[in-house]
């Protein structure tokens, strides 16, 4: 029998948590208030670096702050201290840090993964000629193999929490972490287990994947407008704004969530991923796959399109993405006009892009505002695009009883993914 | 529940890459064509291989790519090569020496026309997801799962789980791996002579009352009592491994896993060395301590 899906932990290490506090309830506060959490940035030691603001997290400070739950971390990358303490963070909110004494033994994992670090050292050592050559030239750091094997973040939460169930990773480039849910959700709801962190964390403010994506032409990398360079669904948007850090969500069965008196923020009703099938850069100049991923979603969830009250949207602020979603939404909620649609924000204008890991900070805002009963605002909308014409909620938070929501994300190599999440009742 | 066909299957990569010991040389795997110079520029280094196994265990399975409708499924999985190739810095490379100190050397790099622009996406791990569906206009529901023989665990599950609970009726599942990745080499400081090549595995999956009325080379069907995604072993933890020292297994290869097994096992059943029905355990190991414990059986 089909199990319901509901969620009852959340976790997350932002930028925000500069301050420093690191809690769901502070990610809200500054979300619902549209505080841009996105500076001024550039590569350590350098300068001249095209790129010049991101939404960083001071690692420092934040290294300091965990220093007890850090102490026996096995050797990770940036981003995987990022995931580790927010997957601390999502057990400790669902009470199920003691996972015997809860009763949810089978607890499982599912997150993400985008482009492994490497140190700007290792990437010097590159050479010339025959791969022999190369190696024998080459020496790398004590632990880079381990750093960089793009899985040993969720193998040591996976280790540290004892977590006996299903272990995933996934990589579907912007889209991992939507499709990591949706696998979650999929898994509890056919029975495999009773409970899984699902999520990811990443972190693209290093020199060789930050050059990967600025000579691909996705960054944003001058404009007037400084701090408030990330404008989703603006004329002068020229590219996405790299953010990072780290959520994970608990998922787990209702059956389990009501015999533990869990908190229930809100239901996972379903999920939908699809391909392209166009290019590996861009996105069909139709929507294509981003459609039938939404179509999708809301069809797995039972529901029609018109019963959607609010969209998070992928809304990345380069030039092609927000046109063309607009256009999807258009098409499939307002069968063209802007009008029959439901409100579209994104929150990427305020944390930047998470890449690999965007859609777990987006669900975390969605589930928030179903369960406050307000609408998160896209910031920096100053200049609207004719051809972005939905409503925005760019004037800022705005009260409303969201029943359902749908949160987009789309990735390189035409990977779609879309979440429909619910109020629980 | 709908059970789950095996209607095509394919290895490419070196030819000696699988075979069975002594007099009873075969060879399950086959060269690849290299790739147009465009898709290469953007393809991952198993790239060729992963479509020529594509191609033939499509063949097999008498299905033409180009029509397989909505109701298709795509997985697959990537091993090695999450790092820019050597290549990928083309000219740049030669002038990039000539630099007098790292930081004019990182300006060159990102102001130079020299270097692939693809590099974000050649490090990606759905790399192979990409260009696969790109090549064949294949769409419907997908996943790329990293890593090693644990990815494709992963994948062979997802596409096993979607065919069962009836999400799709078809699905192409894929698992390439290189050992052309220079940090892998040297941090294994790896003996292996074969040093840069590329293999790849691919089965097409199809619900058995869905299946087409095509003669097909292969009738075998997947029996997987209970199938259930990867899970992580208790005694080969991460820290266990760093303490002794351990960066990664050298098994070889570190892809393909669970579905390199059942090609084996088909054809060990076409030559009549095993049962008609057969059932193994295989237990795999990844350098972060992943395991794999699985139990199929095929049914001719």
């Amino acid at each position: 029998m089909s199990q319901r899906v509901v969620i009852t932990g959340m976790g997350i290490v932002s930028a925000y948590g500069n301050n420093p506090c690191y809690t769901k309830e502070h990610f809200w506060e500054n979300i619902s208030a549209g505080k841009n959490a996105i500076q001024s940035w550039q590569p350590e030691g350098l300068n001249g670096f095209p790129v010049q603001y991101a939404a960083t997290i001071n690692f420092d400070k934040f290294r300091i702050h965990f220093s007890d739950l850090l102490r026996n971390t096995p050797l990770l990358e940036r981003r995987g201290y990022f995931g580790y303490v927010a997957a601390h963070l999502a057990l400790k909110d669902a009470g199920l840090q003691n996972k015997e004494l809860s009763g949810v033994k089978d607890l499982g994992i599912a997150s993400c993964s985008g482009v492994p670090e490497i140190h700007e050292s290792e990437l010097m050592a590159l050479g010339v000629g025959e791969y022999p050559q190369t190696l024998a030239r080459y020496q790398p750091s004590d632990h880079s193999g381990f750093t960089t094997t793009n899985d040993s973040m969720v193998a040591a939460i996976a280790a540290e929490q004892f977590l006996c169930g299903p272990v995933l990773n996934i990589n579907g480039a912007c889209a991992g972490a939507a499709q990591a849910i949706g696998l979650a959700y999929r898994a509890i709801q056919r029975g495999e287990t009773l409970a899984m962190l699902a999520g990811g964390a990443d972190s693209v403010t290093n020199l060789r994947v930050m050059s990967g994506l600025f000579l691909l032409g996705a960054t944003a990398t001058t404009s007037p407008r400084k701090e408030q360079l990330c404008c989703p669904f603006d004329k002068d948007r020229s590219g996405l704004v790299a953010g990072e850090g780290g959520a994970f969500l608990v998922l787990e069965s209702l059956t389990s969530a009501l015999q533990r008196g869990a908190t229930i923020y809100a239901e996972v009703l379903g999920y939908g991923s699809t391909l392209d099938a166009y290019k590996v850069t861009a996105p069909h100049p139709e929507g294509k796959g981003a459609i039938e991923a939404m179509s999708a979603a809301i069809s797995n969830a039972k529901l029609k399109p018109h019963d959607i009250d609010y969209i998070n949207a992928h809304g990345t602020s380069t030039p092609l993405n927000d046109s063309v979603e607009t256009k999807v939404i258009k098409k499939l909620f307002g069968s063209g006009k802007a009008q029959h649609c439901p409100p579209v924000s994104s929150t990427k204008s305020m944390i930047g892009h998470w890449i690999s890991a965007a859609a777990v900070p987006e669900s975390i805002a969605t589930i928030l505002g179903i369960y406050h009963s307000t609408l998160p605002p896209t910031i920096n909308l100053q200049n609207p695009d004719p051809e972005c014409d939905l409503d925005y909620v760019s004037e800022g938070a705005r009260p409303c009883d969201i029943r359902y929501a749908l949160s987009n994300s789309f990735g390189f190599g035409g990977i779609n993914a879309s979440i429909v999440l619910g109020r629980y009742s | 529940m709908s059970s789950v066909a095996i209607k095509g299957y394919a290895v490419s990569g070196p030819d000696d890459l699988m075979k069975l010991e002594g007099d009873r040389f075969v060879s399950l795997a086959r060269a690849a064509d290299p790739l147009p110079r465009k898709t290469k520029r953007f393809a991952c280094r198993a790239g060729a291989e992963a479509i020529s196994a594509c191609e033939r265990a499509f063949s097999m399975a008498g299905l033409d790519p180009q029509h397989l409708g909505e109701r298709f499924g795509l997985y697959t999985s990537q091993a090695g090569q999450q790092h820019s190739d050597i290549d990928d810095y083309d000219v740049a490379m030669e002038r990039w020496h000539q630099q007098a100190d790292e930081e004019s050397l990182l300006k060159y790099l990102w102001n130079s026309r020299d270097v692939n622009p693809f590099l974000a996406i050649k490090g990606l791990s759905n790399n192979l997801l990409g260009i696969i569906s790109v090549l064949w206009s294949l769409r419907g529901d997908c996943c790329a799962f990293v890593r090693d023989e644990v990815g494709a665990a992963s994948a062979l599950s997802e596409a096993i789980f979607n065919i069962q609970q009836g999400y799709i009726d078809t699905a192409l599942v894929v698992s390439a791996g290189t050992t052309c990745d220079f940090i892998e080499q040297a941090v294994l400081n790896n003996d292996d002579q074969r040093v840069g090549y590329g293999a790849a595995v691919a089965l097409v999956l199809q619900r058995s009352d869905a299946m087409n009325q095509q003669a097909t080379l292969t009738n075998f069907k997947l029996s997987y009592s209970n199938p259930t995604y990867p899970q992580l072993s208790d005694n080969f933890l991460l820290d266990q491994l760093l303490e002794k020292g351990y960066f990664f297994p050298k098994s070889e290869p570190r892809w393909g896993g669970v579905m390199l097994s059942i090609v084996w096992m088909i054809h060990m059943y076409q030559n009549s060395e095993i049962d008609q029905a057969h059932t193994v355990n295989i237990f795999n190991k990844n350098s972060s301590g992943f395991s794999v414990s699985t139990s199929l059986g095929l049914i001719n």
